[in-house]
């Protein structure tokens, strides 16, 4: 039983001093992405499951789910990119694309015992622009986020949800090692991968490759080697798209600020190709991190291509306190 | 400046040889009050830990690496990446109970050990169901006492388990130590990781 000071696990109450933190950080973030033409939205806390749950690809009994008044399932929304996917399918249909949106707000997983994961995110999606464009800007609006808001070194980690995928056809792999190598990656197991490697029935030439995007990671020059690997188009248009963004980046002087990593997997299985994490010096978990979903759209009934991120305002806040930042955040407003 | 977080006991000795021979300290690493322990020489501090809380500090980030054994990468390595096999440390994870322990029917068996996530996994992958009993330590006492049916336990030479009547039963895992690292570490001083990774790779094949 519950005693009247307990919270669920996991929530929290906000203090007047760090939720004023979080209106001032909420500006600054809001300002960059409207000059950028960013509306702000908002959707229900709630939505159905067998829609915006089953869309999500999140894992079941990672949602929180109770009945609504007629008895359907209904979540807890465990992030804004599937309302607002079926937000832009249904009550935005005659809107046309591109559709820029931005949101604010709390969004729920259930962690089993260890109670539920409140989080409070601010993101934008990007929806309606298939172009490497569209991966550069929001990229960029990464970097300038992280600029403008903290005074700590970051990195983004850039990486391409099909890159194994590719890899394995290249060197000629069943579609069931890929399971195998893709878990071991999503989990940052590199002895495992390697182990799984080194067991593949393939010349030592093929494994070195494998082996070897472990090692992948920096700029574009870190990767370029990869590129000469093999002739096939689908994978010379991979290294293409990886010297068309870093172009793109380059123009938006935001190069500095970003790693490819051949090695990167995206939490959410809505990816599809693009996927962006953002790391910040001293916090021990990425603040932000986004990704292309190019089929999502079509789950709602208007597919379209679309790219977005979100970032953790917690895990933001945390490393303005810690890096200091704080003075600057309320210089930019005195 | 590195944190490294190394686990005390079993371990410390063979790090501290795989530490000195890939020539990132010079003096080993000593077990102490002193559970902070700079050596400014090499730019690196030292975390002293019990082994189930190095993944802790790791993924916390108080510490930028860690070294510790598989067994407990087993039942928490979230966050964390997993770099490299250091070779060391080498024991088993394995079920071991005393000669003969059969579980009368319907009854479910009772398993004790330190390691409750992987024990359950591995029973469940087995397709069988058990009442996982968790113990801190000396774990061969619960079946001598008829605490419970089997343990799930590390094996290294096996003389605990003959000392205690025990006998091995299966082999859940091959155990050795891992080198651990912080996300946020490994994307913002990679070269310095991989610097670290290189001069291991050579330590170990010495």
């Amino acid at each position: 039983m519950p005693v009247n000071f307990e919270k669920p696990i996991g929530t929290g109450d906000v203090l007047p001093e760090k939720l004023k933190l979080i209106k001032k950080v909420s500006f600054d973030i809001k300002e960059i992405l409207e000059r950028w033409g960013y509306e702000e939205i908002d959707t229900p806390l709630i939505e159905y499951q067998k829609t915006v749950g089953l869309f999500s690809k999140i894992p079941d009994e990672k949602l929180i789910k109770f009945l609504d008044p007629l008895g359907n399932t209904v979540i807890l929304r465990p992030d804004f990119t599937t309302p607002i996917a079926r937000f832009v399918a249904s009550t935005y249909k005659d809107v046309e694309f591109p559709i820029r949106l931005m949101y604010q707000g709390k969004v729920y997983t259930n962690l089993g015992r260890r109670g539920i994961n409140e989080k409070n995110q601010i993101g934008l999606e990007l929806i309606g622009l298939s172009s490497l464009e569209g991966d550069a800007e929001v990229i960029s609006l990464a970097v300038q986020i992280f600029l403008k808001t903290t005074g700590t070194r970051f990195k983004v980690a850039v990486g391409h949800t099909n890159f194994l995928r590719l890899l394995l056809k290249e060197v000629g792999c069943e579609f069931s090692v890929y399971e195998n190598l893709s878990q071991a990656l999503l989990e940052r197991d590199y002895v495992a991968y390697r182990n799984l490697v080194n067991n593949l029935e393939l010349s030592e030439f093929l494994k070195d490759r494998l082996l070897r995007i472990l090692k992948m990671r920096g700029s574009l020059e870190s990767i370029w080697e990869g590129r000469s690997w093999f002739d096939s188009l689908k994978w010379q248009s991979v290294f293409k798209e990886f010297s068309g963004l870093w172009a793109i980046l380059g123009k938006y002087q935001a190069t500095d600020y970003v790693n490819f990593d051949l090695s990167l997997m995206g939490q959410q299985n809505y990816y599809t190709g693009m996927i962006y994490h953002v790391y910040c010096e001293g916090h021990p978990r990425p603040v932000c991190s986004g990704g292309r979903y190019d089929n999502l759209l079509e789950n709602f009934g208007r597919p379209g291509p679309a790219t977005g991120m979100a970032v953790n305002l917690d895990d933001l806040l945390a490393v303005i306190i810690k890096g200091k930042g704080v003075s600057n955040v309320n210089d930019s407003h005195s | 400046m590195l944190t490294i977080a190394i686990p005390k006991g079993r371990i410390l000795e063979e790090a501290n040889e795989l530490l000195i021979c890939s020539g990132i300290i010079k003096n080993s690493v000593k077990e102490s009050r002193k559970l902070v322990i700079e050596s400014p020489e090499e730019k690196i501090r030292f975390i002293l830990a019990k082994p189930l809380d190095v993944p802790i500090y790791v993924r916390y980030g108080v510490a930028d690496v860690g070294i510790v054994g598989k067994d407990v990468l087993l039942e928490d390595n979230e966050g964390l990446y997993e770099v490299m096999d250091l070779g060391i440390g080498a024991c088993r994870l394995s079920i071991c109970s005393r000669p003969g322990t059969v579980c009368q029917r319907g009854e479910l068996p009772r398993v004790a050990t330190k390691y409750p996530k992987t024990s359950l996994r591995y029973f469940w992958e087995k397709g069988e169901q058990v009442e996982i009993i968790k113990l801190n330590g000396s774990v061969e006492l619960a079946p001598l006492l008829g605490l419970s049916h089997y343990i799930v336990d590390i094996v290294s030479t096996g003389r605990t388990l003959k000392e205690n009547g025990l006998v091995e039963l299966e082999v859940i895992e091959e155990i050795t130590c891992r080198l651990i690292v912080n996300q946020a570490t490994f994307h913002l001083k990679n070269t310095v990781i991989e610097d670290l990774i290189e001069r291991l790779e050579a330590g170990v094949k010495v």
